[in-house]
């Protein structure tokens, strides 16, 4: 688990969890996070278990803080984010948490099949620094601007 | 015609005996005494009489022979004609003995000809065909319809033999007779393997293909994704430091290159997706398809000042999406392979047979001889980048539409630069979907080629039959 802490502006910052296995992705959204200048948390889990054991509080992530956002990619090693998705929400609990799909498939039946697993949202992962700042951006106004979120 | 034939021993014979009853008959009525109406008995009317008689008996005969001959030559000639044919014909009697076979039925059974005749007809099928043989002499007499039916033929050396039997039952002279045509189905059934075979493999290699299109959108874009990012990101950074005017040159390259081959994988995936996901087949209005290709291409036919314009279109079946792509490709193409003058477009359709052929004639640059076939291939391309940009992918994606839709596609071209350039491509006016599958109710790939495979063995044996 990698925490980095960003710029923390009146309240406490966003916590985000982003499932994702490839960590010069991490990386490059840690950057695109700084550079949007939102104020947040990422923290990033490398597969869909220790996503869900996260969530859960389970093992190294007792006292995880819950995320107010998740970011999950699609294919990952053990589970993937297709399972993780369903198993979230089908969880009473965790399910008011939005998730985001953030992957580079198009795919028609991956698109239907996560809104069908109630996915919050599907975003396509650009190669482009200019457009994947904006969807930063646009997902940081939205979500942490526009939207009201439950408090837990 | 020859009535007389002293090489048959029985004519000779039929000749002697006739002969020797008209001298019989001769003597006969020369011994009878006979009165003239005076009733003077004489020897010349006695004369006249018998010799009249002769003449009656030998005239009878002649005709006689005559029919027989005639009779006998007519069947030795069908006999002949349907032993040509190769026709495996077999005529039984009521009692299922068999009365004659050509020689076609006999081969096919492999017996001698002449061994046949007398044989019950059931002994020449595999016991498991009892049931179908009696079927074939259960079927409707005189006048009634054909029976036919598929049965296991036993050969004189004990092999099997797929058949189909097509029977009539009928009568020859108040005699019951059931003929029956035989049909060897053993090549038609090779094929029929064959073709299911071929048809196995094409959906293996079929989804082998949609496993790679698959890989290419999320394998190959992943990595591809890393580097661009990255590079763009070193690009950034060091930007404005002048000791890497030479990094920042590398980086460009580097950049591009990612960039180029992202535009690649985006346009193979849209490639292999023209197939597996086509929309189920619908009449098009091919003017509103031109209509649409049109707007389409709006800002480029500004750009270059051209004129685009079309014939009387007619409607035609099939994927409206993808005929629009199909018009505005070659439309575009001839846009940008432009000459020295203002381009002008002209799409035109006449009808060709069970086919509409579509023409998109240009004035552009043309193509040569040697280009013709190349320009359909995937990512080929015949000019610079500089020249002419592109992804070598428009014109390949074409022939996929069109060979989707049952037609094919080819370029004319008069060879002279500037001569401009015909697209010509056919499209069935029934609409025959070479292979049909509809986006979202059909996630399985397989289907559709086992659906190519029906189709082509379907038609394979249309021809066959």
């Amino acid at each position: 688990m990698t925490a980095v802490a960003s710029y923390s502006a009146a309240g406490p910052p966003m916590q985000i969890l982003m499932a994702e296995d490839n960590p010069a992705d991490v990386r490059l959204m840690q950057l695109m996070l700084r550079e949007a200048e939102v104020p947040s948390e990422l923290h990033s889990v490398p597969d869909g278990e220790e996503a869900l054991a996260y969530l859960r509080h389970q093992g190294k992530y007792g006292d995880a803080k819950r995320p107010n956002l998740v970011l999950l990619d699609l294919n990952m090693p053990k589970r993937d984010g297709r399972s993780v998705l369903r198993e979230v929400k089908a969880d009473p609990d965790l399910r008011r948490i939005p998730i985001i799909v953030m992957t580079s498939s198009g795919a028609e039946e991956d698109i239907r099949q996560a809104y069908d697993a109630h996915a919050n949202s599907y975003v396509r992962k650009s190669g482009d620094l200019g457009a994947l700042k904006e969807i930063v951006a646009t997902i940081e106004r939205f979500w942490f601007r526009t939207a009201e979120l439950p408090r837990a | 015609m020859r009535w007389i034939n002293f090489r048959d021993a029985w004519l000779l014979a039929g000749w002697f005996l006739a002969i020797a009853t008209a001298a019989l008959v001769a003597w006969t009525f020369l011994q009878t005494p006979l009165s003239d109406p005076l009733g003077n008995t004489t020897q010349f009317l006695r004369l006249l009489r018998a010799v009249f008689v002769v003449l009656l008996v030998l005239v009878f005969t002649a005709l006689l022979v005559i029919g027989i001959r005639r009779a006998q030559r007519g069947e030795e000639e069908s006999r002949l004609l349907l032993d040509l044919g190769k026709s495996s014909l077999i005529l039984a009697d009521g009692s299922g003995r068999i009365q004659y076979v050509t020689r076609g039925a006999a081969d096919l059974l492999r017996y001698p000809k002449e061994s046949l005749v007398g044989k019950p007809v059931a002994s020449l099928a595999a016991p498991d065909s009892a049931g179908a043989i009696a079927g074939l002499f259960a079927a409707p007499g005189n006048g009634g319809s054909l029976t036919t039916t598929e049965l296991t033929g036993l050969r004189s050396d004990g092999t099997r033999v797929h058949l189909e039997a097509t029977a009539e039952r009928s009568t020859v002279h108040g005699a019951p007779v059931l003929g029956v045509l035989l049909r060897d189905l053993s090549e038609r059934d090779e094929l029929v393997q064959a073709l299911t075979e071929r048809g196995a493999q094409l959906t293996r290699s079929n989804r082998d293909l949609e496993q790679f299109a698959y890989v290419a959108s999320h394998d190959l874009q992943e990595p591809l994704r890393m580097v661009s990012s990255y590079t763009q990101l070193v690009a950034q950074r060091y930007k404005d430091r002048p000791v890497d005017r030479e990094g920042e040159e590398f980086l460009g390259y580097a950049q591009e290159g990612a960039g180029r081959m992202k535009e690649m994988i985006d346009n193979l995936l849209a490639y292999s997706r023209l197939e597996t996901r086509g929309r189920p087949f619908a009449p098009v209005p091919m003017e509103e398809v031109f209509d649409r290709a049109v707007s389409n291409l709006q800002e480029a036919i500004r750009t270059a000042g051209a004129q685009v314009s079309r014939g009387p279109l007619p409607t035609i079946v099939g994927d409206a999406t993808q005929l629009v792509q199909l018009l505005q490709n070659l439309i575009a193409n001839a846009i940008k392979f432009r000459g020295p003058q203002p381009p002008k477009v002209e799409v035109t359709a006449e009808a060709a047979g069970s086919d509409w052929r579509f023409t998109v004639k240009d004035n552009g640059i043309g193509i040569a001889e040697e280009n013709r076939e190349r320009i359909f291939v995937i990512f080929q391309r015949l000019h610079s980048r500089e020249e002419y940009p592109g992804s070598g992918i428009g014109l390949s994606t074409c022939k996929k539409v069109v060979e989707r839709h049952g037609g094919r596609i080819w370029v004319e071209s008069d060879g002279v630069p500037g001569a401009g350039t015909r697209f010509l491509f056919t499209l069935p006016a029934e609409g025959r979907a070479v292979r049909t599958r509809s986006t979202d109710s059909d996630p399985t790939p397989a289907k559709a080629s086992s659906e190519v495979a029906r189709t082509l063995i379907e038609s394979r044996l249309s021809e066959l039959i």
